[in-house]
């Protein structure tokens, strides 16, 4: 028994320790592996708008170019784009996929990362008009049998041909770049309408910039100011507008990354950091528990130490025994531990969405972690025991009075003090982020959020097309088409506002008179649109934080000013939460649907309410009419309310990881109770026999055990408390809606604890307790 | 006030049986000073257990203040014991963590004394014991015969009918060792019955009887001037 706690709990905690390992080397090695890793930068673009700051890590399409051109320290410069929507790719026979990461890149992507090109030709891949590189997963689904090179896809709704010029290796995991299939960058031109040639138009490319060895970044940055005005601020001089340019290492962005936008959610360093101290803290843990457990089964052994010391076996050769014997122990548990990580890896991946596996480790840090686990943590656990024991005194140990000195454990106590404190905040937290993310999908959003059905189409005609069909549905409540949809993809603008310089940035969208109804939005005061006619596109309507960022007093009648025309405010809704509760709600304005310019490429949502039916023959209906009506695109829909929780699966993985860590937390703690209530057990056997020879009863015995421990638990609770507390009430913090802090869970965990700690003493002291006097005072 | 019958205490292991007690039949009266000597093996501390409730024997019966206990489980003698019975060890079995006035006050706190009553009883018998003065100190601060006595004092702190020792002075020089046993002839003096088991003949000559167990037989019974109790007189 004793053997298989120790066993399992070195196990356990290798396991966890290793995988944490796995998990941290590969967030600090985050795209170091191209070759010039420290060389490139990723150019970002820094908006000061009267004192506001905005970070982003996008540039223009022509930003990058004249950078290249101007700076001979810049040797390389690549741009990506259109990271952010899948592309529909169609087969011969019509059938047609969804692939996420369908970027836009150059030829040059090559020469600044190592991404490997399999086939094709690493310079010329990607320089004409309608090319296209698949990554080896994708060409063999596309192709299985095959040679993909030279065969033609057609690519996104308009399904225009590209021919295949290459294949690239798949994107390793580490990188902040994804990609599936890469589109030549001039079939970008070719195909959009979007402004090369600007620096204040069109910003989503991600621009990369290899530098010469050597060069300084900061003097770079400085010698851009002048080009940055040359370009784009001298428009917005006397406006308190500025932009400047950044250059951003790539080898800083997984960790270090300030920007809300990445193609790959970003770590953060903090939690490298907090992972690297539970592996820490869970290997010193299990240590503990093994010296606990060791000691507290020695007393077995006293006898043999005592034989083996009169038959002339030194105290040396003894250490040297019973080391051996935990380096034994470590190995297998070792083992174990390897074979536990093979089994929950893919569990651990899923939580921290990662692919990590053993079998990418490189051969020296198989070295490094052998002798980190087996030597360090073998030297460390096992040579307190092996003295402890190999120190046995032959005489007392034959007669076998072991545990005579009264101990003082200060430190055992410490140590499981410091469990249970870890172990009462994990709990307290994991409710906390379960009970937050709770509030994030149930908080009233200012809208109707469920049962309502959202289908991509790409024009006007299209939306007003699949709006009337769906017309015909008796399921069908209302329908509506917008620009976006609440938790979908936004435009910031500048607008200029009547009687205010320079203006403010704004959320701009494009909705249709049925919107309203169809969302349940509200109206704060004045008027939503009265049709869909040519003349509403003069209006606009506004948000509540519109009116307070303007701070107009009757803001009915005023204007806002956007690229030449001027639009009349004759409507003030509610605010509601047209993105995610990360975000406070901004301002927004709203023109109405049929006035928006038809941009290539720029997709019109169409949205239907419906009821008295379930899901997936809302998904059936609705693919076999957009079958009818548009036989040759693909269907890209979902429902809103899945989507709006999709904007929370970080704070789940939070959630999840913090339930982990409390799992693991409270069963390394409750090991740490059970080694020490046994040691303490086997200490006071000889006083539990006396207690009962004197009449004690047993309830009173397993009493005073518990007592023993009852104590560190309110201690626990008294530092535990108050800091998780403090935590997670900063924590909450950074939610612009966010619960009040729940106190019940403190008590929750509190009691948990107690009730988890009492009933392993009780079962382990049971036993001690249950001996009869005669057996207990016999082993004196 | 105590009377056994035929009482027989085997030890099975899987592979050897081995018969501790082989049908002793004996009585003591109340009152009495009895020892019970023997070499090592014979018995003696298999019989102190049984006597002192804390084992039942195999076979046999066991009349304890008239009741017959060789079937009691351990709940029934324990309550038995901490009511009747006070014990003295050979290693004190003092608890260590445990001042002089706690370890005294033990037997009171599960027979379920008030504290008040606690401490004037506990300070009664340390006062009568001359070890007041040491009431604060941790058992391992005290000599061995000081040991001995704060265990004297907690076997009697209760007023137990019969006090069972076990070689009581068997860790002692001679002069803690003579202490001791004035201490446990004038506690039969004021009428408490004491059972003590030990090797020393100077020791057994404080007591007004001597069985000897053999092989756990009785092999004689010293000194005794009213019974003479053989199995077959019991019967």
């Amino acid at each position: 028994m004793f053997s298989l706690i120790n066993f399992f709990g070195l196990a356990t905690a290798m396991a966890v320790c290793l995988m944490i390992l796995l998990f941290v080397h590969r967030e600090l090695t985050f795209d170091r592996f191209h070759k010039d890793a420290h060389d490139i930068y990723r150019i970002s673009l820094h908006m000061n708008i009267q004192g506001e700051m905005t970070d982003e890590p996008v540039s223009s399409h022509a930003t990058g170019p004249d950078i290249l051109q101007e700076f001979p320290e810049v040797i390389e410069m690549t741009r990506l784009s259109h990271w952010y929507e899948p592309v529909t790719v169609w087969q011969d026979d019509n059938r047609h996929m969804s692939v996420e990461f369908g970027l836009y890149a150059e030829s040059t992507f090559f020469d600044i990362f190592s991404f490997r090109l399999i086939r094709g030709n690493p310079q010329t891949s990607l320089d004409d008009p309608f090319t296209v590189v698949l990554s080896e997963t994708l060409a063999n689904e596309l192709f299985p049998k095959t040679d993909p090179m030279g065969k033609v896809l057609r690519l996104g709704n308009r399904q225009q041909p590209y021919r295949v010029t290459g294949i690239i290796e798949d994107c390793p995991s580490g990188s902040h770049i994804r990609y599936n299939l890469l589109r030549s960058y001039p079939s970008l031109l070719e195909t959009s309408g979007a402004n090369f040639y600007e620096w204040d138009a069109n910003i989503n490319a991600m621009t990369y910039v290899k530098l010469a060895p050597g060069s300084d970044v900061a003097q770079l940055k400085e010698k851009t100011r002048p080009l940055t005005y040359e370009k784009v601020n001298y428009k917005f001089e006397g406006m308190g507008v500025n932009i400047s340019i950044g250059y951003f290492p790539i080898t800083d962005i997984r960790l270090h990354s300030p920007f809300s936008i990445e193609m790959v959610e970003t770590g953060t360093i903090s939690k490298v950091w907090i992972f690297s101290a539970v592996a820490l803290f869970v290997l010193f843990i299990a240590g503990f528990n093994y010296v606990n457990l060791t000691i507290a089964k020695s007393g077995k052994r006293a006898r043999e130490v005592g034989l083996r010391k009169v038959l002339g076996a030194n105290k040396i050769t003894l250490t040297t025994q019973f080391y051996t014997e935990t380096l034994l122990i470590t190995c297998i548990s070792f083992i174990l531990g390897l074979l536990l990580v093979e089994f929950t890896l893919p569990v651990f991946n899923h939580i921290l969405d990662t692919q990590l596996s053993l079998k990418d480790t490189p051969w020296w840090s198989w070295l490094v972690i052998l002798f980190i686990f087996v030597g360090v943590f073998g030297i460390l656990a096992g040579i307190y025991p092996a003295w402890f024991m190999a120190a046995f005194q032959p005489i007392k140990t034959l007669k076998g009075e072991l545990w005579n000195k009264p101990g003082k454990f200060q430190l055992r106590n410490l140590l499981l003090l410091i469990q249970f404190v870890v172990s009462m905040a994990l709990i307290i937290c994991t409710l906390v982020v379960t009970l937050q993310i709770r509030h994030l999908y149930t908080r009233d959003l200012g809208f109707k959020s469920q049962g309502l059905v959202v289908v991509e189409t790409d024009s006007y005609e299209d939306a007003t097309l699949l709006l009337h069909a769906l017309d015909s549905y008796p399921w069908v409540r209302s329908q509506a088409a917008g620009s976006s949809f609440p938790g979908g993809h936004v435009y910031m603008e500048g607008v200029e506002i009547q009687d205010m310089e320079p203006g403010i940035m704004t959320s701009r969208i494009w909705l249709d008179y049925n919107y309203k109804d169809a969302l349940d939005l509200q109206m704060y005061e004045g008027r939503w649109f009265s049709g869909d006619g040519e003349f509403e596109a003069e209006y606009v309507i506004v948000n509540q934080a519109f009116v307070r960022k303007t701070g107009w007093d009757d803001p009915i009648g005023k204007t806002v000013g956007r690229g030449g025309y001027e639009y009349q405010v004759i409507g003030v809704m509610k605010d509601f939460h047209y993105q995610s509760l990360h975000h406070d709600i901004e301002p927004l304005m709203v023109n109405i649907l049929s006035a928006r310019p038809n941009y290539l490429e720029m997709p019109y949502w169409v949205v239907g309410n419906y009821s008295d039916i379930n899901e997936s023959e809302v998904i059936l209906a609705i693919g076999e009419l957009w079958h009818d009506l548009f036989p040759n695109k693909a269907l890209n829909n979902h429902f809103l309310s899945e989507h709006l929780e999709s904007q929370y699966v970080n704070e789940r993985s939070f959630g999840r990881l913090f339930m982990g860590f409390t799992i693991l937390a409270i069963i390394i703690a409750m090991l740490g109770v059970l080694g020490l209530s046994s040691f303490i057990a086997q200490q006071k056997q000889k006083e539990m026999g006396i207690r009962k020879v004197l009449g004690a009863s047993l309830f009173s015995i397993l009493s005073e055990m518990a007592i023993g421990f009852v104590k560190w638990v309110l201690v626990a609770a008294l530092i535990a408390l108050p800091l998780a507390y403090w935590y997670m009430e900063k924590w909450l913090a950074e939610f612009a809606y966010a619960i009040g802090f729940p106190t019940w869970t403190l008590l929750a965990a509190f009691g948990a604890i107690l009730i988890l700690a009492l009933t392993i003493v009780i079962i382990q002291s049971y036993r001690t307790a249950n001996t009869s006097p005669v057996e207990s005072l016999a082993c004196e | 006030m105590i009377r056994t019958v035929e009482l027989t205490k085997v030890f099975r292991t899987e592979e050897v049986e081995t018969t501790a007690l082989n049908k002793v039949s004996f009585g003591i009266n109340e009152g009495e000073f009895v020892a019970i000597m023997g070499p090592s093996g014979c018995g003696k501390s298999t019989l102190l257990n049984i006597l002192g409730l804390l084992d039942n024997p195999s076979d046999g019966q066991y009349f304890f203040l008239d009741h017959e206990v060789s079937g009691y489980s351990e709940k029934q003698r324990a309550n038995l014991r901490k009511r009747n019975i006070g014990f003295v060890f050979q290693n004190f079995n003092l608890i260590d963590e445990l001042s002089v006035f706690e370890n005294v006050e033990l037997p009171l706190i599960y027979l379920g004394y008030s504290s008040s009553e606690r401490r004037q009883r506990v300070e009664e018998v340390l006062e009568q014991m001359q070890i007041m003065h040491r009431k604060n100190h941790f058992p391992l601060q005290l000599s061995g015969g000081q040991q001995q006595r704060v265990a004297v004092c907690r076997a009697v702190v209760a007023k137990p009918h019969i006090i069972l020792a076990d070689e009581p002075t068997g860790n002692l020089d001679s002069t803690h060792g003579d202490e001791v046993m004035n201490l446990l002839e004038s506690l039969n003096k004021n009428g408490t019955t004491i059972i003590m088991v030990t090797h020393s003949q100077r020791d057994a000559s404080y007591a007004q009887r001597i069985i000897r167990l053999f092989d756990g037989q009785i092999v004689t019974e010293d000194k005794s001037t009213e019974f003479v109790l053989t199995a077959e007189a019991a019967q």
